[in-house]
């Protein structure tokens, strides 16, 4: 599984060199002369411009390019043979130097001087003769995929000793770490926090004070439970869910200028907000984004799961530009998606084996270019939403439709010459009224989604100056190993298939793109791994902390897990329970762990600083899409539609959850942006924790806080008592009732002399910017 | 900036972001002998950067790299200039702008900069650098961000990430545009890297303050009623705080509260123009330009590490017809300002620790695209830098005889940044942050610092 793409250069190389000695070599004296020619001209060039970058003696080799030795110097690198002996025109090595070459232009610092290139030209035309022979230098081929396969992620689950129930297995495990480390977990939160943590962890909302008030009252599993599977039902689940969810798959509203997609792209938003809420299995969660339109059993409203890939960034392909510069715009999109689909699913990062295989992980060059064939045969268009079947149907009106356009075409050259024009007349009128029928087939009310159809891509050169990038959806072709990353230097082609790691055998992907042969091999070759991951990425949600750290990175440099047979057990019985993702929320919320208290432990933290082994749920400020929704729940204000067109957060009647404000990948919203949410040009496996003066500066002066604390006093009883507004303001922010201290406090701000008038929403304003409602505990 | 500094500031960045602080801050600390340094990794000879952004594309011949031989075959097209650009173009287009010699260098400038050509010994001019891409979105992000993908960080966001602030009540990285630049904010994105590095766009086509700064005032109160207003909230905060003990993240919104709150005045006063001179005002003139530069010396007085002044909005330099008049008004309205600036820094004494960076996202070309334009060119371009660390009086490289490619000392996008790092105390090479997988860093995998320019 080894790849050894410099051999075949290497032999080629030898081939080319053999030819030329032939044809050269009888015109050539080899001698003490040519040695000498060598050392005078040609050395000092190589060492004051050369040996900087291509030589294993100084200990850089720069595209793979070793010029120490003869052998070395014509073999060449990355861009292929660098000499033909004898021929200097011909040489790459000699168009690089002269620069007169495309791309390449040797050296990078300047032009050398005529006279040392008319000196390089007689000794390639002389038969490059130095004295340094072959002793050619083999760069040695690190990956070591059987070391690798052991490394704990790549491994099959190890779920052996999980005898507990569904209902004790987290408190197991994590019980367990704790007495070998020393510490212990701590009681259950009071009621209060603890149900606000559960409807901020499955909602992003605050719970009703009712909810607490239950809770408080009788505090047992079967309340605590109905309370859980209230939120986990409520559609706000999905619009919770869905938004860690777009984060992994950088989503966005708008896509690149020049596409002209009047497609929705919040059709797929709303797709995933559906489907989580549906509690449709990952699996085919994974798979209709990957393939809803060829996978047979997806429905028509399934076409807009594609927007995963299609909402993938473009890059602009410029026709002026040589093709071999659009062939690099286009390896760079390929890149972006291997990276997307590695890290998301996987936690791998493959774009590393780009242009070289994986420092680290088992992932070679050749996987990566198998993986590119996938998205080199598959491209962003938008695309309607329809069953199969009518889909069938539209594809093949659409294509008559083209037909007869031509035909049209034709028979009007044709009329306009003919003595009888009545033959003419009628085929006329026939693909006409044909036309008109098959309109209705494909103009009828056809909704379209960003997404992709497959079609191999291919560059050509229309002109000397014109450059055309083709799509052919009849004929799909594998891509050829790209050396460092380089599509100017091309090297074997490799079939699509997946990772070797995984997959031992290389089956092939053979039906269309390989899209959905992809999407099936992740869940039959590394379903271990792909369970793992997504087991660690929910749960770090609910705990602001993951069993791995690195939940987009498990290979060799990512961390290990804390608690491994944990991770595993859930990830089997994950799979068991048909990827049911509520089930994972049920098992991991209804634990001790999670219950327990945020209280500060001070032998605790000595013992475990970083809380590794949960003993105390940590305390986390609300990311914005939480803390703004937060404030229009409790203000009344929270306009609860599901899903629909997304609305800019600057509108200033924008009472809509922030799931739906306006995502631009050129231009991320000033507010989110400063709030830590992700920019949409890429994969992002967790939000940073970010705390700036810029937040607190939108925090007192935003007239969006200021309109919700004015709606919040609104909404109050209009002749109550001070203490009874005060207590009233509590149990709708906090959910909870005030001490007498912050009672005091409040009193005696309400009453100074200008007030309490103007100063109720002045206060309630600082309720609403408070740590406390700023964090969750 | 001491080494205490960047430590302090990892154990912010730990406590507040938990598992990334440690791969935060590159190799900077590890592997520097930082105690020598400050923390960076040699002597530095610039604590800020000031980049004076052409958007658009200036055309090289105009200004710093006079070329006779192109009007001398004015309306031909010799081999040499047939070169793949954005668009179709035809013969050598003449450039009608006299040079002369200035300042005892003898430094060549033309006509169309004749008060900054007064400072001709203080200016290091590159005249062969050259980029990838010839068209405005990549070219740009390559200027900015290293790369023609807008996925990597903006170098403002490195330099932050390996300098840090120095002024903790202003923004690190100020980006000034009267309007928007194309591609705007992924120009200066903090991409992976923590986004407190993030670049803080201020659009100055308004001048007074609290338009040019989102949130920076409100209208609902004043100063007084807001005090009143923190006064309470510190009491409930520190009441919430005392319940839970301590946690570093409930201290940090508590202080950066009150951070906001003298923000609100001492952010309006560095963005505030109008509290300088009407003499010193007069020096810079009037215009947004003017006033951009004049607001990147008061921010960088105030210890902001990296001020960008993008020219204008959207596109203003991309004369692709009616080149020779159109750059005239443009030339005419960036001399008295640049030339403000130089001797503003100098007589503050600020000009032998700042660095000021001239240019475009790519040059002209040589050639006439519809008869009278010129078209994108990234096979040549100047660039201009004077202040700390630079050679003054100095033409370093050279393009053909037509200004078209570069081929002597030619300098990449990506050697121009690392010879910016390298003037503010940081290899390159070793400003690195660990992300998917691979230690990214500004330069990519090239960059090579151009010794021969410094001082």
């Amino acid at each position: 599984m080894k790849s050894h793409p410099k051999q075949s250069i290497t032999v080629k190389a030898f081939i080319v060199l053999m030819l030329g000695a032939l044809e050269w070599a009888p015109m050539q004296v080899r001698g003490e002369d040519e040695f000498s020619f060598f050392e005078s001209k040609i050395r000092p060039v190589l060492v004051g411009h050369c040996y900087e970058c291509h030589s294993v003696k100084h200990g850089i080799v720069e595209a793979n390019y070793n010029m120490d030795t003869r052998d070395g110097m014509l073999a060449g690198g990355d861009r292929g043979i660098a000499i033909i002996a004898g021929n200097a025109e011909a040489s790459l090595l000699f168009k690089a130097i002269r620069y007169t070459h495309d791309d390449l232009e040797m050296p990078p610092s300047g032009r050398l001087n005529a006279d040392t290139l008319r000196a390089i030209e007689g000794w390639i035309n002389g038969g490059a003769v130095m004295p340094e022979g072959n002793e050619t230098v083999v760069v040695a081929d690190k990956l070591d995929i059987e070391t690798a396969q052991n490394h704990w992620a790549f491994t099959d689950l190890d779920d052996r000793r999980a005898g507990k129930s569904d209902g004790e297995v987290v408190d197991y495990w994590i019980r367990k770490k704790q007495k070998s480390n020393g510490v212990r977990m701590q009681a259950e939160a009071d009621p209060g926090k603890l149900v606000r943590r559960l409807s901020m962890s499955l909602t992003g909302l605050p719970p009703q004070y009712e909810d607490v008030l239950r809770y408080e009252r009788n505090g047992t599993p079967a309340v605590y439970g109905e309370l859980l599977n209230k939120y986990l039902a409520s559609p706000q689940y999905g619009e919770r869910w869905a938004r860690h969810w777009l984060d992994l798959v950088r989503y966005t509203d708008t896509t690149a200028s020049w596409l002209k997609s009047t497609a929705g792209a919040w059709r797929y938003r709303d797709w995933v907000i559906n489907s989580l809420n549906e509690d449709v299995g990952y699996d085919r969660f994974v798979k209709l984004q990957f393939a809803a339109d060829t996978l047979d059993s997806a429905e028509a409203d399934d076409m807009a799961a594609l927007g995963m890939l299609g909402l993938s960034p473009t890059y602009w392909k410029e026709p002026r530009l040589a093709p071999v510069v659009l062939e690099t715009v286009i390896a760079e999109e390929w890149e972006e998606r291997i990276d997307m689909v590695g890290r998301t699913f996987l936690g791998m990062s493959l774009a590393c084996a780009r242009c070289h295989d994986h420092k680290f992980d088992p992932v070679s060059q050749k996987d990566y270019y198998s993986l590119a064939g996938v998205f080199a045969n598959t491209r962003v268009l938008d695309v309607p939403i329809l069953s199969a079947e009518r889909r069938r149907e539209v594809v093949a009106a659409t294509a008559e439709i083209r037909d007869l356009n031509d035909l049209i075409h034709r028979e009007t050259l044709a009329r306009s010459t003919a003595e009888d024009k009545s033959v003419h007349d009628t085929r006329l009128r026939e693909a006409e009224e044909r036309i008109e029928v098959l309109k209705k087939i494909t103009e009828a009310d056809v909704v379209k989604v960003p997404g992709v159809i497959d079609a191999s891509v291919s560059v050509i050169a229309e002109s000397d100056e014109m450059s055309k990038v083709v799509y052919e959806e009849a004929n799909m072709v594998d891509v050829a190993l790209q050396h460092r990353g380089n599509p100017g230097a091309k090297g074997e082609v490799v079939a699509r298939r997946f990772l070797m790691v995984f997959d031992e055998k290389g089956s092939e992907f053979k039906r269309g793109s390989g899209r959905l042969d992809l999407a099936e091999a992740l869940f039959k070759h590394s379903e271990f791994l792909v369970a793992r991951v997504i087991v660690n990425r929910v749960w770090g949600h609910h705990f602001g902390q993951h069993l791995v750290s690195t939940p987009s990175n498990f290979g060799l440099e990512g961390d290990l897990p804390s608690h491994p047979e944990l991770l595993d057990t859930l990830a089997r019985r994950l799979i068991e329970r048909g990827w049911s993702l509520k089930w994972l929320h049920r098992t991991i919320l209804q634990s001790n762990t999670y219950k327990q208290s945020s209280q500060f432990h001070e032998r605790y933290v000595g013992r475990d600083p970083d809380n590794r082994w949960y003993w105390s749920v940590q305390r986390r400020r609300l990311d914005i899409e939480s803390w703004r929704d937060s404030m229009l729940k409790v203000s009344g204000l929270l306009d609860d539609t599901l899903g629909g067109k997304p609305i800019s957060l600057m509108n200033p009647e924008n009472n809509r959850r922030t799931i739906y404000a306006e995502i631009r990948r050129r231009e991320l919203d000033e507010v989110l942006k400063m709030h830590g949410f992700p920019e949409a040009t890429g994969h992002n496996p967790k939000r940073e924790k970010v705390d700036t003066p810029l937040q607190q500066l939108y925090a007192l002066n935003s007239e969006f806080i200021w309109r919700c604390a004015e709606s919040l006093v609104s909404n109050l009883a209009g002749n109550a008592s001070e203490d009874a507004i005060i207590e009233e303001l509590y149990r709708v922010v906090y959910q909870r009732v005030p001490t007498e201290n912050e009672k005091h406090l409040g009193l005696r701000f309400l009453h100074q002399k200008d007030g309490p008038e103007g100063r109720l929403v002045r206060y309630a304003h600082a309720l609403l910017i408070s740590n406390e409602f700023a964090f969750v505990e | 900036m001491s080494v205490n500094n960047f430590i302090n500031r990892r154990d912010a960045i730990a406590s507040m972001g938990g598992g990334f602080g440690a791969a935060a801050l590159g190799d900077i600390l590890s592997k520097a002998n930082a105690s020598q340094y400050d923390g960076l990794h040699h002597r530095p000879k610039v604590k800020r950067v000031i980049q004076l952004f052409m958007n658009g594309g200036a055309f090289q011949g105009d200004f710093f790299d006079p070329k006779p031989t192109l009007n001398e075959f004015a309306g031909q097209r010799p081999e040499e200039v047939w070169l793949r650009t954005e668009r179709k173009t035809g013969g050598l287009l003449e450039c009608p702008f006299k040079y002369s010699r200035h300042g005892e260098s003898g430094l060549e400038v033309s006509e169309l900069l004749p008060n900054v050509s007064k400072h001709a010994d203080e200016l290091c001019i590159l005249r062969s650098v050259y980029t990838d891409n010839p068209n405005h979105g990549p070219a740009l992000l390559l200027m900015n961000n290293g790369s023609i993908t807008p996925t990597v960080p903006s170098m403002g966001s490195w330099m932050l990430y390996g300098l840090g602030s120095e002024n903790q009540n202003l923004p690190g990285y100020v980006v000034l545009c009267p309007g928007r630049p194309v591609r705007f904010s992924i120009l200066w994105s903090n991409a992976f890297l923590p986004s407190e590095y993030q670049g803080s766009y201020v659009n100055h086509s308004k001048i007074e303050p609290e338009k040019m700064i989102p949130f920076l005032r409100g209208q609902r109160q004043t100063l007084d009623e807001q005090r009143e207003d923190l006064d309470l909230l510190g009491e409930l905060n520190s009441q919430h705080l005392l319940q839970r003990g301590r946690d570093p993240r409930l201290e940090g919104r508590i202080k950066n509260l009150e951070t906001a709150f003298k923000m609100q005045t001492e952010g309006s006063e560095a963005f505030d123009v109008s509290r300088e001179s009407e003499a010193t005002r007069a020096t810079y003139g009037d215009g947004h330009f003017a006033n951009g530069c004049l607001l990147a010396r008061r921010l960088a007085e105030r210890g902001v590490r990296f001020v960008q002044v993008y020219y204008g909005n959207g596109q203003p330099w991309d004369t692709h017809s009616k080149h020779n008049s159109a750059v005239k008004p443009l030339a005419q309205s960036i001399d008295q300002p640049i030339a403000a600036l130089l001797a503003d820094l100098k007589q503050r004494g600020m000009l032998d620790d700042t660095l000021i960076v001239w240019g475009g996202e790519f040059g002209r070309t040589p050639v006439s695209e519809n008869g009278s334009g010129r078209d994108h060119n990234h096979y040549g371009l100047t660039m201009m830098l004077a202040g700390g660390g630079v050679k003054g009086g100095l033409a370093y490289g050279a393009t053909d005889d037509f200004g078209f490619r570069a081929v002597e000392n030619r300098m990449h996008v990506n050697d121009v940044h690392a010879t910016i790092l390298h003037l503010l105390g940081i290899d390159h090479e070793r400003l690195t942050y660990r992300y998917a997988g691979r230690d990214f860093r500004l330069t990519d995998v090239g960059g090579r610092v151009a010794t021969d320019i410094l001082s």
